[in-house]
């Protein structure tokens, strides 16, 4: 009840922009280049792996070339680890020194809250902060797979800017837009190794193209 | 007193060269930022309130005062070493793209080093390094004739890499499995910054800022957060006067100042800086600074308590493309 109060009080703060501006809702699809980032052991090195998302977006606009963009969304992020081994048994092999590839997934359910400030007629600018929940997360290759989940802290904050492209289709739109991610929160609940993954957490590129039914005018 | 010349030299050179410039009385235009008709002197200390499309360039070093390296013992053995100098270098590339006339987004890439360049300070102090990548926003909250303020919002990556000579001849002495004479820390921080600047007169300018950052320290498995503090007064004598030249003076109170690399100590910064701003879209400097700061450790047996004083020279340029 409580939640469904504080949507109302919310709705009736904003009412009044409204019904003057140009809000807009829709569907949001991108992928992801997502990349493991902090402290890693010796020997191995992290890499960046395509992911997808797709989800929901509602576009407010608070005065004549601001809004606020909420993009609720299902994320899939990939990365690579691959690390060095001394045997020769690894997934590929080169220069006498062998290397394994793990896959690192988590799926994620995000919500993040952007500034949108329109820079001319069709470019925009967005930074701002999301919060994503991770309710699976997995590394496999290499002949293993496991659950991370109990070493993964499920709450992530993080912190987004980035550039958008509108290309007008009637009273609608459609956005293009380009994301740098980065998760201020570490991404593992405790430290796994007190030297060498303490600071470990995930940022990347994202490419999103969201198509919005616009209210008011053009 | 090589230095006191070389001022005094530098300053003569700048006035000799100013005076072919004042005899040109044609109006000044320029994309300097200004305020009451004054065009302000950039200083390094100060994060500036304006979003002007710029790109600002900073190349440093700098001595310490000598050390008195303690007592070192290594395998039993006590080891007397000399008084010592560390250098500290850097770096720093910034580019501010305006949006709107009251928000621009900056991204920032730069690194630092502070080396031993001795037996003494090599062992007790090693070579510690640091890159890092800062993006984020700038807005102006609020400007009138005189004055204006503005905010950063922001992030700043950072890796720093710590060589530990003394600890990894020590590890290896007493038979510690894989010793590691480096160790990479990795340091995330969001910043947020209040910036103010006000036009005294078309020759004179104030301004300052405080910032507050919070996120991982470079001591591994803490956090940290910092707060600092600033002002620098400027004068820029070329619109008025026609004489290319702008001088500022800045202090800054930083309560864990990275540059130190490792430090948990406070610091008070100081700098003063020579400017050539003749030019309607470059402002070129020489920057003077120093610092006062407790010298980091890296095993505390080694640690060194006396304060230390840095001060370093650095070239900067700042163009403005709008």
């Amino acid at each position: 009840m409580g939640l469904i109060r504080s949507i109302f009080i919310i709705a009736f703060i904003i009412s009044p922009f409204a019904t003057i501006a140009q809000n807009g809702i829709g569907l949001i699809v991108g992928i992801n280049g997502t990349k493991l980032s902090g402290e890693k052991p010796s020997g191995v090195k992290f890499g960046s792996d395509l992911g997808y998302q797709f989800g929901l977006r509602a576009n407010l606009q608070l005065k004549n070339e601001f809004w606020l963009t909420v993009q609720p969304s299902y994320i899939e992020a990939n990365t690579s680890i691959v690390e060095k081994t001394s045997s020769s048994s690894g997934y590929f092999y080169f220069d006498n020194i062998s290397y394994r590839n793990f896959n690192f997934k988590n799926q994620m359910l995000s919500l993040p809250v952007l500034a949108q400030v329109k820079m001319n007629k069709r470019m925009m600018a967005y930074g701002g902060f999301g919060g994503t929940y991770v309710f699976d997360s997995k590394i496999s290759g290499e002949g293993l797979e496991a659950d991370l989940e109990d070493f993964i802290s499920n709450i992530q904050a993080s912190m987004i800017f980035g550039f958008g492209y509108s290309i007008p289709v009637g009273k609608n739109q459609i956005m293009i837009d380009l994301l740098y991610k980065q998760e201020l929160t570490r991404l593992t609940k405790e430290v796994v190794d007190d030297k060498d993954i303490d600071r470990l957490r995930l940022s990347g590129l994202v490419v999103n193209l969201s198509f919005l039914f616009n209210s008011g005018k053009k | 007193m090589k230095a006191l010349n070389t001022i005094v030299v530098l300053i003569a050179s700048l006035l000799a060269f100013s005076y072919s410039w004042s005899q040109d009385s044609s109006s000044f235009e320029s994309n300097v930022p200004n305020v009451n008709g004054h065009y302000f002197v950039p200083n390094g200390l100060i994060v500036n309130p304006f979003n002007n499309t710029t790109y600002t360039q900073n190349l440093g070093i700098g001595f310490s005062t000598p050390i008195e390296v303690p007592t070192v013992t290594i395998g039993g053995v006590d080891i007397q070493l000399r008084t010592s100098t560390l250098v500290y270098a850097n770096l720093l590339f910034r580019y501010n793209q305006k949006i709107k006339d009251w928000m621009s987004f900056y991204v920032r890439v730069g690194g630092a080093a502070r080396v031993g360049v001795d037996p003494g300070t090599l062992l007790t102090q090693g070579v510690n390094t640091m890159v890092g990548t800062s993006i984020g926003w700038k807005i102006q909250f609020w400007r009138n004739e005189k004055h204006i303020i503005g905010g950063t919002i922001g992030m700043t990556d950072q890796n720093a890499n710590f060589i530990n000579v003394l600890g990894y001849i020590q590890d290896v002495l007493d038979g510690v499995e894989n010793p590691n004479v480096s160790d990479d820390i990795s340091v995330l921080q969001t910043e947020l910054s209040v910036n103010y600047a006000f036009g005294i007169s078309p020759t004179f300018g104030l301004m300052a800022n405080a910032k507050y950052s919070f996120g991982d320290s470079f001591v591994r498995g803490t956090s940290a957060s910092e707060f600092g503090i600033g002002a620098a007064f400027d004068a820029n004598f070329y619109p008025q006067k026609r004489v290319p030249i702008g001088l500022s003076a800045g202090l800054a109170y930083a309560s864990l100042p990275e540059i130190s690399l490792t430090s948990q100590q406070s610091s008070i910064f100081y700098s003063f800086k020579f400017s050539y701003t003749g030019a309607s879209n470059l402002i070129l400097g020489i920057d003077f600074t120093g610092f006062e700061s407790d010298l980091g450790i890296q095993r505390d047996a080694t640690k060194i308590t006396s304060k230390i004083l840095v001060t370093s020279l650095a070239l900067s340029m700042v163009y403005y493309f709008n």
